[in-house]
């Protein structure tokens, strides 16, 4: 029998209790069952490279041309892969305004922005 | 010139480093007005500078290496700076605290500015937002060790956001909260909207602004590389670090200013929008998110329905 299969489950990383889901489409669901049994397995470092929406260079954290070409490095190296781009549908947009500015002649501000 | 209109219901004063004014739409209401906007932002001054020996963040950075459960106000602080970098795609990273400080910007910046005649070692690339362990719904946290958090513009932001909110509230009345040229408005607007003066300065645009806009809710942000300079060796460099290389902007446009429903999404978009140089138009039209860029040669662009028309003088 074919179709989804969602495994939710909790981990324990770095002592920090994290739910994860996975969803597995298969030929039969048993077999779904036993690949998403098999991913939750596999931890957190092991996680696919990212393949993040392209915005104009190289993403932060992803060995960017650097003169050292070394970076900031923590020593805790748990989780180090970067998050795959879907994972940011949590909140998926910067909110606009809900009317535009408004132009108006210079004088009589109340306030400015500016640089700080 | 012109100057910032008198009005009964407008009180500047110093916070944060940079310069607060208020400014509510009933003028009894000021006074309350002021009380929770002080209050708000000692608070996340308390919380968030990362130059206090005493702040949260500093206590948090101590106990890196080790799970922490961490204030309200600093689990709020260290989701809003998650977001932006999710949202951003790593162009605005808390992680970038080991490079603004190699690059010198490690005190006060009012202690900064004289300038470091040593040269500033290779730029640190941010080690990346992800490695923060944040627990959903919870105050615990997880900070690695050798990671510096700088929730610098964020906070700055999300404390317009709150003392507008709180002051709203407080005052009953409309208010404009401005941070160093950051602005959040609650409450209801006056008649026309809040006026707010754009310019590359927020002080120098009292007198000489480029543009006036009227704003009617949410926020309105400006970043540049304008300002907060400081001489590094042979070079200026700015506050506005690229997480990808950990060095200064390369500035494509000086000014970027910004408006969205909160000052924190202005914010997060005028802060990119300087790191994203040339594809900072496209980037914010795909958004929606109207802005006003000012290239290095002091050409305007504006996109997604942020007024086209320059001064009326």
């Amino acid at each position: 029998m074919s179709g989804a299969h969602t495994s939710r489950f909790a981990v324990r990383d770095r002592g920090l209790r994290r739910v994860r889901a996975v969803t597995v489409w298969s030929a039969a669901g048993s077999a779904g069952l036993a690949v998403a049994t098999a991913i939750a397995l596999v931890p957190p470092a092991a996680a696919p490279a990212s393949d993040r929406a392209a915005t104009g260079g190289a993403p932060a954290g992803t060995a960017p041309p650097s003169p050292s070409g070394g970076r900031a490095a923590p020593d805790d190296e748990a989780g180090t892969a970067r998050p795959h781009a879907r994972r940011t549908t949590r909140t998926p947009r910067l909110r606009p305004p809900t009317t535009p500015p408004v132009p108006v002649g210079n004088g009589g501000q109340q306030a400015t922005s500016g640089g700080s | 010139m012109t100057t910032l209109a008198p009005a009964p219901g407008r009180l500047r004063f110093d916070a944060l480093g940079t310069t607060a004014v208020l400014v509510v739409a009933d003028p009894s209401g000021l006074a309350p007005a002021e009380r929770a906007v002080r209050r708000i932002l000692s608070e996340i001054d308390r919380t968030c500078s990362r130059f206090r020996a005493d702040s949260e963040i500093s206590r948090l950075h101590r106990r890196a290496g080790r799970p922490a459960a961490v204030s309200p106000l600093l689990a709020q602080a260290l989701d809003v700076a998650i977001r932006a970098a999710e949202l951003t795609d790593g162009l605005v990273d808390p992680t970038v605290g080991a490079a603004v400080r190699a690059l010198g910007y490690d005190r006060d910046f009012a202690l900064v500015r004289d300038g470091d005649p040593r040269p500033a070692g290779p730029g640190l690339p941010a080690p990346g937002w992800w490695r923060l362990r944040r627990e959903p719904g919870s105050r615990r946290v997880l900070l690695p060790r050798g990671i510096l958090l700088d929730l610098g513009s964020t906070a700055k932001a999300l404390a317009a956001d709150l003392a507008a909110a709180a002051a709203a509230r407080d005052a009953g009345c409309g208010v404009l909260v401005s941070l160093g040229g950051d602005l959040a408005a609650a409450g209801h607007a006056p008649l026309g909207g809040w006026r707010v003066a754009i310019g590359d300065d927020h002080l120098a645009a009292e007198r000489d602004p480029a543009v006036t806009v009227a704003i009617l809710a949410g926020g309105l942000a400006t970043s540049s590389t304008t300002r907060r300079r400081w001489r590094r060796a042979d070079r200026i460099v700015h506050h506005l670090v690229d997480p990808r290389t950990g060095d200064a902007v390369v500035p494509v446009w000086r000014t970027a200013s910004v408006a969205a429903a909160s000052c924190v999404d202005a914010n997060t978009a005028s802060t990119a929008a300087i790191v994203l140089g040339a594809a900072a138009p496209a980037w914010l039209a795909e958004r929606a998110m109207p802005a006003r860029l000012v290239a290095v040669d002091g050409r305007v662009l504006t996109v997604a329905g942020w007024p086209d028309q320059e001064p009326v003088r």
